[in-house]
């Protein structure tokens, strides 16, 4: 079982849509491609400060990257 | 100036260097039953891991201070944290582990009889080192 077992991400494509590589966007909220690698694998759950940088810099809502699996 | 990535990837190396060397080390001790000590500190073999310890911080310091707060910060970020929790607890059960091992390997006759704290000790850092690498690695591909 991932350590993301029970988050849904939807921050590949939203990622993508902006236009934005993993390491561009890594670099715009301060944390290594890595984090935003582990993350869209659903290998790391990312702590709230970062899921708020992530949404406020794609300008989505915390809900449009991450969900509950299962709703 | 280094940039993140550079940072993390001259710590996966140094980090899967010293781990190599580190159970390499671990391993010669247990098959010999302990590193000889020599008459010279300087040229006893035992000091080697914790001198490779020492050069593994000031490299890492070094790197932290020459790429620059933010930069290092990227490099030392919450997954890294997180990799390395999860190192240090391999480390952890390692040293729980590894006197149990190692006396049943010494009961059969494998390894020699003996204290082998050494032995554990240095295979609670390679542990440490190596399952970083591992976990580093697997979250950059």
């Amino acid at each position: 079982m991932s350590a993301a077992a029970g988050l849904v991400t939807h921050l590949p494509e939203v990622r993508k849509a902006a236009g934005l590589t993993q390491a561009e966007l890594a670099e715009a909220v301060g944390v290594s491609r890595k984090t935003i690698n582990t993350v869209e694998k659903r290998v790391f759950v990312p702590s709230t400060v970062l899921a708020l940088k992530l949404a406020r810099y794609l300008e989505v809502s915390v809900h449009d990257l991450f969900v509950l699996e299962g709703g | 100036m280094l940039t993140a990535h550079a940072l993390a990837r001259t710590r996966v190396i140094i980090f899967g260097v010293s781990g190599v060397l580190f159970f390499a080390f671990a391993f010669v001790a247990m098959v010999t039953g302990g590193i000889p000590e020599s008459e010279r500190w300087y040229t006893d073999l035992g000091v080697l891991p914790g001198l490779i310890g020492i050069l593994v911080a000031i490299i890492s310091f070094a790197g932290g201070w020459a790429a620059g707060d933010r930069q290092a910060g990227m490099a030392y970020d919450e997954s890294y944290r997180a990799d390395r929790d999860k190192a240090q607890r391999v480390g952890f059960w390692t040293g729980v582990w590894a006197p149990a091992v190692l006396a049943i390997l010494a009961v059969i006759g494998l390894i020699p009889e003996g204290p082998q704290v050494y032995t554990v000790v240095i295979f609670m850092v390679a542990a440490y080192f190596l399952s970083f690498t591992y976990f580093e690695m697997k979250g950059e591909a």
